[in-house]
């Protein structure tokens, strides 16, 4: 069993921080609460309407979305059609409203709100691993979300990339008005940027609680460090 | 009362769609190749043998012999020269089997005619199991068949060369970074695909007729039956050899040879949709 | 756009020689040839739309073409309806069948798609043998209502019926629907996480593919007044296949290149059929190995600034 009597919740506009070492069972979490996988047994609730069982695609119309850990663009499409395919679904059909011009602007204001603006029309084999990681959240706005997991977003990126997709986050959470779940291995970032934790080990709940809270937790700290 | 019959004639048949279905089962499982020309290897197994033992008067063990070598070296040859530069795009793999099946068929076609060949038996005679009239042949097509299936299977379970095999199987990069060549793996693997299949032709062929288009039918049950079977797993190709070959005879005894052919690819696509994973389905792709 | 109205450009001039072509070559056999290329050049370019833009193999087209062709045999013969009718009505046959069969199999992973799409034609053209009664066996169905027996009007007919076919495809492989394939072509786990219906828009692709190669089947059996079994013949498959690859997949008008390339060079050169389908399969062999893309590969990328134009205007974005 991967994920055992885990149950918390998480209110609207709020950010919370999902940490825990290798193997804890965090990515397990977002397939669980996205639909990639479904739960043996429990709950998933969204804004009050039970969403357990639904497919990814129902769960996204809802208004949910994620980024992966592992970036999966569209490789052979550019840039622009990547943001493209979510904005021009609605309601699970072809037709969400807008003309062509208006399409062009939401596209370019996406691209804008995640530092993306270079080359719209690049194929997506030539961005660089932030650039990808960029393109990867501006791909799951384009579905407009109010809730977005984001999953080890910042992995693999240098220290300036990981300053400016963190700006992008914020940006986007404050423009957006969403509510934010992330799964992170760079502690630090999630200190600064959570409202409240997780903390997840061999995919049992831990701990959870205010940053402060979390970072005083003897138990916490046992799990990364090893029982001293 | 049929049973006999079908027991018998359904046992035998599955035994040699076992052999046939091995090879592709091995190429997908170790080297994740979609042969679609491994059916090339059973119709040129048959003519091969058909040739040697007719047009060049080789005796019948010597042909068998020469019509497995062959198909072996050509197995390596397939994956060496038009299958290993395309490797990275499973699609221009399975195209390119299949342009190389297209070319076989017409090649053959053009040096044999479309019509077929029949190449006497190995033995003749024939024998009653369980009160059952059947060539001698059939059954010697099923001993062999099934000697051969258990002991590739036991290669592959005991020996070195069997260990290496399955690494790469489960993991190709795990294995050469143990020093596994899976180059040379693969090149066995595709040439012991070749072999068996060109095996089954040479056996089957003078019971049933081998032609030039017979390459289809041939990849066709085999396809069917390691994916009834489970990908991957080479006891499920063994039980749904004999699943195939049984719904085919039972068809046919019970109903009307006409409907042979429909009916077992009619449940294959029904077992395929219900149950994808097959019956002891293990690779997952 | 430099770029598009080259492609357009190009366009006009083809069909204005396809269309100008009889005068040229009035000869009979010109004319069959030309007609036949045009009728296959359908079923490619169908084809494609489905697996080039999906990725999904396909190794059975021949089921649309049989099913259309039969059923207009049928409607022919019992209902007494002349091409004009059988011919779009065994189009929406064919889709029928589509979604009989792609319902089931299109959320199935890769190997165990193309099994079943390997099968069915197989199955469909076993039944032709076991119901006879109603599908003439091995003789088929025959005596059906010519679509013309002026070989002119034969070519037009099918060249008419070609370009728009090409036509819609391409305006569909250029609208939200074919950006929507393609993105399910490069990743379905991320395609759904847009909020799409994966299978939905791959029956749609699927069902598009088997209305044009019904009627395309409908269309032969008219034209020959005659069909049978080998109309599910995994030959038609292949060949439609080598053609897409050979001209250029996911590109629609590749395929027709492919057409006329196989059927016009191969067929009108008069050898044998066994030499001229060792030819395209060569061709095949050495186009995978060496122009993956196809001989026309790069329209694809035509076929990508179309789209962008489309959907969010003129303008380059970013400026």
């Amino acid at each position: 069993m991967a994920l055992d009597g885990l149950t918390f919740q998480v209110d609207q506009g709020e950010t919370m921080g999902v940490i825990g070492p290798n193997g804890a069972g965090k990515t397990t979490l977002f397939d669980l609460i996205t639909g990639f996988q479904h739960p043996t047994s429990g709950m998933v609730m969204l804004d009050g309407r039970d969403i357990t069982g639904q497919s990814p695609n129902q769960i996204v119309q809802r208004g949910m979305n994620r980024t992966f850990q592992i970036v999966r663009p569209f490789k052979d499409l550019t840039v622009l059609e990547n943001v493209l395919v979510g904005l021009i679904q609605g309601k699970g059909r072809l037709t969400r409203k807008g003309g062509s011009a208006e399409l062009r602007d939401q596209a370019m204001e996406l691209l804008q709100l995640v530092g993306l603006t270079r080359a719209p029309l690049s194929l997506t084999r030539n961005l660089s691993h932030g650039e990808l990681k960029k393109l990867e959240l501006a791909r799951a706005l384009s579905t407009f979300p109010d809730v977005l997991l984001v999953d080890e977003v910042f992995s693999g990126l240098s220290a300036q990339e990981t300053q400016e997709l963190s700006d992008a986050l914020l940006r986007v959470k404050a423009s957006r008005d969403l509510t934010l779940l992330m799964v992170e291995h760079k502690v630090s970032k999630v200190v600064q940027m959570a409202n409240r934790m997780l903390v997840l080990d061999h995919g049992k709940l831990l701990s959870q609680g205010t940053p402060q809270e979390i970072l005083s937790d003897q138990k916490v700290l046992e799990a990364y460090l090893g029982k001293v | 009362m049929v049973l006999p019959e079908i027991f018998v004639f359904g046992g035998l048949l599955g035994a040699v769609y076992a052999l046939l279905s091995l090879g592709f089962s091995l190429s997908y499982g170790v080297a994740r190749i979609l042969n679609l020309a491994h059916g090339s290897f059973y119709m040129i197994g048959g003519y091969v043998y058909y040739v040697f033992l007719t047009l060049l008067g080789v005796n019948s063990v010597g042909s068998l012999l020469l019509a497995v070598a062959l198909t072996f070296l050509l197995g390596i040859a397939l994956y060496l020269g038009l299958v290993r530069p395309v490797r990275s795009a499973p699609v221009r793999v399975l195209l390119i089997t299949l342009s190389a099946a297209i070319v076989a068929q017409e090649v053959v076609s053009l040096a044999f005619g479309d019509r077929g060949v029949g190449a006497p038996f190995i033995i003749g005679g024939i024998s009653a199991p369980f009160g059952v009239v059947v060539e001698n042949q059939r059954i010697l097509a099923a001993g062999v068949s099934l000697a051969m299936f258990l002991g590739v299977w036991l290669l592959i379970r005991i020996t070195k060369l069997g260990r290496a095999v399955r690494a790469v199987a489960q993991d190709a990069e795990a294995a050469s970074l143990m020093g596994i060549n899976d180059t040379r793996i693969s090149l066995i693997t595709l040439g012991l695909s070749g072999a068996t299949a060109g095996l089954a032709g040479a056996l089957l062929g003078p019971l049933t007729g081998i032609s030039p288009d017979a390459w289809l039918n041939a990849t066709v049950v085999a396809f069917a039956v390691v994916i009834l079977g489970g990908l991957g797993s080479i006891p499920g190709t063994l039980l749904a050899a004999f699943l195939v070959s049984y719904s085919q005879v039972v068809v046919a005894f019970e109903i009307s040879s006409s409907y042979e052919i429909i009916v077992p690819l009619a449940v294959i696509a029904v077992a395929v949709i219900v149950r994808p994973k097959g019956l002891l389905g293990r690779v997952e792709e | 756009m430099p770029r598009l109205s080259r492609f357009l450009g190009l366009g006009i001039v083809l069909a204005m020689t396809l269309i100008l072509f009889p005068l040229v070559y009035s000869n009979d056999f010109a004319l069959t040839i030309m007609t036949f290329a045009n009728t296959l050049a359908i079923v490619a370019a169908s084809w494609d739309f489905f697996t080039g833009l999906t990725g999904r193999f396909n190794f059975g087209q021949a089921l649309f073409f049989g099913v259309g062709g039969y059923a207009a045999g049928f409607m022919n013969l019992n209902l007494k309806y002349g091409p004009m009718l059988t011919i779009p009505l065994a189009g929406a046959v064919a889709v029928v069948i589509g979604v009989a069969f792609g319902y089931p199999t299109l959320r199935l992973k890769g190997p165990y798609f193309a099994l079943a799409t390997l099968i069915f034609p197989l199955i469909a053209g076993d039944l032709t043998f076991s119901l006879s009664s109603v599908f003439g066996g091995e003789h088929g169905l025959y005596g059906l209502t010519s679509i013309s027996d002026s070989y002119v009007v034969q070519y037009y007919s099918s060249l008419l019926l070609m370009l728009a076919t090409v036509i819609v495809l391409i305006y569909l492989a250029s609208s939200r629907l074919g950006l929507a394939l393609e993105s399910i072509r490069d990743d379905e786990k991320a395609a759904s996480a847009t909020g799409m219906n994966v299978t939905k828009y791959k029956l749609e692709a699927y069902v598009i593919s088997a209305f044009f190669t019904g009627m395309a089947g409908a269309y032969q059996a008219q034209l020959f007044k005659f069909v049978g079994p080998d109309t599910f013949s995994s030959n038609i498959s292949f060949e439609v296949i080598a053609m897409t690859i050979v001209g250029g997949i996911a590109t629609i008008v590749g395929p027709v290149l492919g057409a006329y390339l196989l059927v016009v060079v191969l067929d009108g050169l008069g050898v044998s059929s066994d030499i001229s389908v060792l030819t395209y399969g060569v061709l095949l062999m050495a186009i995978v190995l060496a122009f993956p893309g196809g001989l026309l590969g790069r329209l694809k990328s035509n076929l990508r600034g179309m789209r962008i134009r489309r959907l969010v205007g003129g303008k380059r974005p970013g400026t």
